[in-house]
């Protein structure tokens, strides 16, 4: 390790807003552990978040971070991007606000192929607001806004990324953050567009609306029941749940896809992304 | 202060916005004040596409008209759109095969796509014999300064007949005016 | 002398002034700006993006400016009215950047793309909250090179968004203009930070004008940005106190701006009717101006070059000596209540306001001012 996760939080930020038992701290943890082995220190890094429980976080964390509106976390990131090409650029989203009313640039930028690491959080509600229905929220959940049951389907982010070009494609949980590191060590790896989804869970609102337990019995929920364990990555302990554990139906974790086509900067020919020689 | 509001009028393609700088260019040589308001878009690609110009001593202070005092009209859908605006003092210029003027409207009726054609072999310069045309009436800008114009905005290859076309276009006009030339709709 | 348009004279302006980054999404009538940028901008070192809309648009400025660039956008009323979530983020977060807005005709699609200044009010309080407003109005060619200039300059000087806004008129006509571009000297550059590098940067601590000195992103001082109120540090906070206080200091450090781009008076010393108009409207109003003189009528301009934000003393003490005061707009009447509410009681307030896609004329306004002025005009 070149410094530890503790040293690279603002602990003057501190207590932070989110509530016991929410996931977005484990992927958050994930996150600084990762960051922590590849940096001294985050002065060529910069976090850029729209709005929303997980996009709180980035300024719980040491570096250059930005805050942006609901939805277009991308956009400034690509634009702080183009101008300083050097730096690396992580973006942390959520289902509403990578999905919802940000859609739109989360295709566009997938599509770009810019070399940006978007990472976004599911936890298949707008936990910010309340609880209510995403577009990630699967059929018949309850939320505050579908008292009787969801009816609409919902999106799968990651097959959404990689139709649109994103040229890595990845997914982990909450439930397993060292299968989790290792989709981050590689997406931040990786040269393009790097899409990460991550699953995680509303205890105050996704939870207890569909009656799903505390914190812990909602991260079990997570666990694969017999699968694989992941796709494309090291090989990890399987965690099988134990007699009675309720268990979601879960997609896959890992790498889903991974290709190596030009980044737009390198389209750009902008410094330190000249054209390859062909 | 003497101001005048020239529509050069066609469809697209037909080189009327180059017309217009090449009309504003002589002016300012000449000069004068003198702004441009063009159509773009559909309108700018349709059959009655039109670029406005007005000249002046003084700045012009409203580049906008709903009616010019020079109406030039390379096509019939911009004659048929443009000409019912007319005031009964204003100068209507229009192609002899392109544009069919019907009584009690009238107009200079001159010859420029079939001498561009004909005589210059470039079909593609009847704007600038419309714009020589054009020059004499406005009686504010030598036809030598017009040449130049023409000839610094021309297209590559083109700077030679530009001068000539513009100078050709001239001389019809004026025969037209001296009555040497048969214009088939009486003048105004 | 050459001839040219107002939209190229923005992207001359643009360049000139050292723009390095142009997010776009096209729409008439603006859309030439992005088209002499794409190709120009590159060639100047800078990146041209086509973003996927309008708030894509200014959330890439916005980005390469907190990246250090001079970055910009254009666009028209629908376009415009998309930008105003972060216009008033950069406004908040003390973000420079320049917005275009060329004007056309609306509410909603409108008329595509007949001219209009109906904009003026929706970049004063288009977006949420008690925002800070900066705006500029050129009435020519030449004019839009200068303002774009000093637009970026200003944006720069007082970390904050600029609008320049011109209506259609403006941006297409061309006319024979001998642009000046700034001299090094003539760029005003982004206050330095204070503090060593590191973090916990006090990127908001306010200098003397009252602007955060914040430094770029990636030079080593690590400090939070976010369209929460915040303290010096960037960090959120709720604190009322802290809320009326920046509220309070983003309004008072905008104030010079009319002082730096002073109203435009012509014959406007001993005149008892005055016309106050801006950008395409008052060059047929200077023109009426010379015809009501020639008939003997006292008649002068006011055009204020920044409509946002007003030097209301200034604009009262300019205006003392009128009798009658005609607003002519394009539009039903916007920027008339600025004027009525910055003069007395005493002095006649006028709206001239014209809808619908057509240009004000100068016979419109003689008309008008014959109707208020019976006497002196009909008499010569």
């Amino acid at each position: 390790m070149t410094t530890t996760a503790k040293a690279l939080l603002r602990r003057e930020m501190m207590p932070h807003i989110l509530c016991p038992g929410c996931g977005h701290g484990i992927v958050m943890n994930t996150m600084l552990r990762v960051l922590a082995r590849r940096y001294d220190n985050l002065n060529n890094v910069a976090l850029v978040a729209g709005i929303g429980c997980s996009s709180r976080i980035v300024g719980y964390i040491d570096a250059n971070t930005l805050h942006t509106t609901h939805g277009r976390a991308l956009t400034f990131a690509s634009g702080l991007k183009l101008a300083r090409p050097e730096l690396k650029v992580i973006v942390v989203t959520g289902d509403g606000d990578g999905l919802g009313i940000g859609g739109n640039h989360l295709i566009h930028a997938a599509r770009r192929n810019i070399d940006l690491t978007c990472i976004l959080f599911n936890n298949e509600t707008y936990g910010m607001t309340g609880g209510q229905l995403a577009p990630t929220t699967v059929r018949e959940a309850f939320t505050t806004t579908s008292p009787a049951g969801n009816t609409e389907p919902h999106f799968d982010a990651a097959a959404l990324a990689t139709a649109a070009g994103a040229s890595f494609v990845g997914r982990g949980q909450a439930f397993r953050p060292d299968a989790l590191e290792e989709v981050l060590e590689r997406a931040l790896d990786h040269r393009g567009f790097s899409f990460v989804e991550v699953m995680t869970d509303c205890t105050e609102y996704f939870g207890r609306k569909n009656s799903l337990g505390g914190g812990s019995d909602l991260l079990f929920t997570q666990s694969r029941s017999d699968e694989e364990v992941s796709r494309d990555l090291s090989e990890w302990p399987s965690l099988r749940p134990g007699e009675g554990w309720q268990v979601r139906e879960t997609q896959p974790i890992g790498v889903l896809s991974e290709d190596s086509r030009p980044a737009f900067e390198e389209s750009l020919g902008l410094p330190g992304y000249k054209r390859k020689e062909t | 202060m003497w101001r005048k509001e020239i529509r050069l009028a066609g469809s697209g393609g037909q080189g009327l916005g180059l017309a217009a700088m090449v009309l504003a260019d002589a002016a300012l040589q000449a000069g004068l004040y003198a702004t441009i308001m063009q159509s773009y878009g559909p309108e700018a690609r349709g059959g009655a596409s039109r670029a406005d110009v007005t000249l002046s001593d003084q700045p012009v202070a409203n580049p906008w008209f709903a009616a010019p005092q020079v109406l030039l009209a390379l096509s019939q859908k911009a004659w048929d759109r443009f000409s019912p605006k007319l005031e009964a003092q204003a100068v209507a210029i229009v192609d002899r095969d392109r544009v069919r003027v019907a009584a009690p409207q009238s107009a200079w009726v001159l010859p420029f796509e079939r001498t561009a054609r004909l005589e210059l072999r470039e079909k593609i310069v009847a704007n600038m014999l419309a714009l020589g045309a054009v020059g004499v009436v406005l009686e504010r800008i030598p036809c030598a300064v017009l040449q130049e114009a023409a000839q610094r905005r021309a297209p590559k290859g083109f700077s030679g007949v530009n001068r000539i076309a513009v100078a050709r276009g001239w001389e019809l006009m004026a025969m037209a005016q001296g009555g040497t030339l048969h214009a088939e709709s009486v003048g105004p | 002398m050459e001839l040219i348009q107002g939209n190229e004279a923005c992207a001359r302006g643009a360049l000139a002034a050292g723009l390095k980054f142009f997010g776009g999404y096209p729409i008439s009538p603006s859309s030439e700006i992005a088209e002499i940028l794409s190709s120009r901008l590159p060639r100047a070192g800078g990146v041209f993006v086509q973003m996927e809309d309008e708030m894509a648009s200014l959330g890439s400025v916005i980005g390469a400016s907190l990246g250090g660039l001079r970055a910009m956008t254009a666009t028209s009323g629908p376009g415009f009215t998309l930008m105003q979530e972060h216009l008033g983020y950069a406004s908040l977060a003390e973000i420079p950047c320049v917005v275009i807005d060329v004007m056309r005709v609306g509410p909603s699609t409108g008329v595509p793309t007949a001219p209009s200044q109906g904009d003026v009010m929706q970049a004063r309080w288009g977006s949420h909250g008690d925002r800070a407003a900066l705006a500029l109005a050129p009435a020519s060619v030449a004019e839009v090179y200068d303002l774009t200039v000093q637009a970026f300059n200003i944006a720069d000087r007082l970390r904050a968004p600029v609008v320049v806004m011109f209506d259609e008129v403006i941006g297409h006509m061309r006319e024979g203009v001998e642009l000046v571009p700034p001299r090094p000297e003539d760029i005003w550059r982004r206050p330095d930070p204070v503090g060593p590098p590191g973090s916990g940067h006090r990127a908001y601590a306010p200098n003397e004008e009252g602007v955060a000195q914040m430094p770029r992103f990636g030079d080593g001082y690590r400090f939070h940005v976010t369209g929460l109120f915040h303290d010096e540090r960037g960090y959120p906070s709720t604190n009322a106190e802290l809320v009326r206080q920046t509220l309070e200091r983003l309004e008072r450090k905008l104030a010079p701006v009319p002082f730096w781009l002073p109203p435009e008076k012509y014959r406007l010393g001993d005149a008892s009717f005055v016309f106050v108009a801006y950008g395409a409207v008052s060059r047929v109003a200077r023109e009426a101006v010379d015809r009501l003189r020639e008939e003997g009528v006292a008649a002068g301009l006011y055009r204020p070059r920044v409509l946002w934000p007003v030097a209301d003393a200034q604009l009262r003490e300019d205006l003392a000596g009128a009798e009658t005061v005609v607003v002519a707009e394009l539009n039903r009447g916007q920027w008339v209540d600025v004027v009525a509410r910055a003069l007395p009681r005493s002095i006649r307030i006028v709206s001239h306001g014209k809808s619908g896609g057509e240009p004000v004329t100068t016979d419109e306004l003689l008309a008008a001012a014959a109707d208020l002025q019976p006497r002196s005009v009909k008499s010569s």
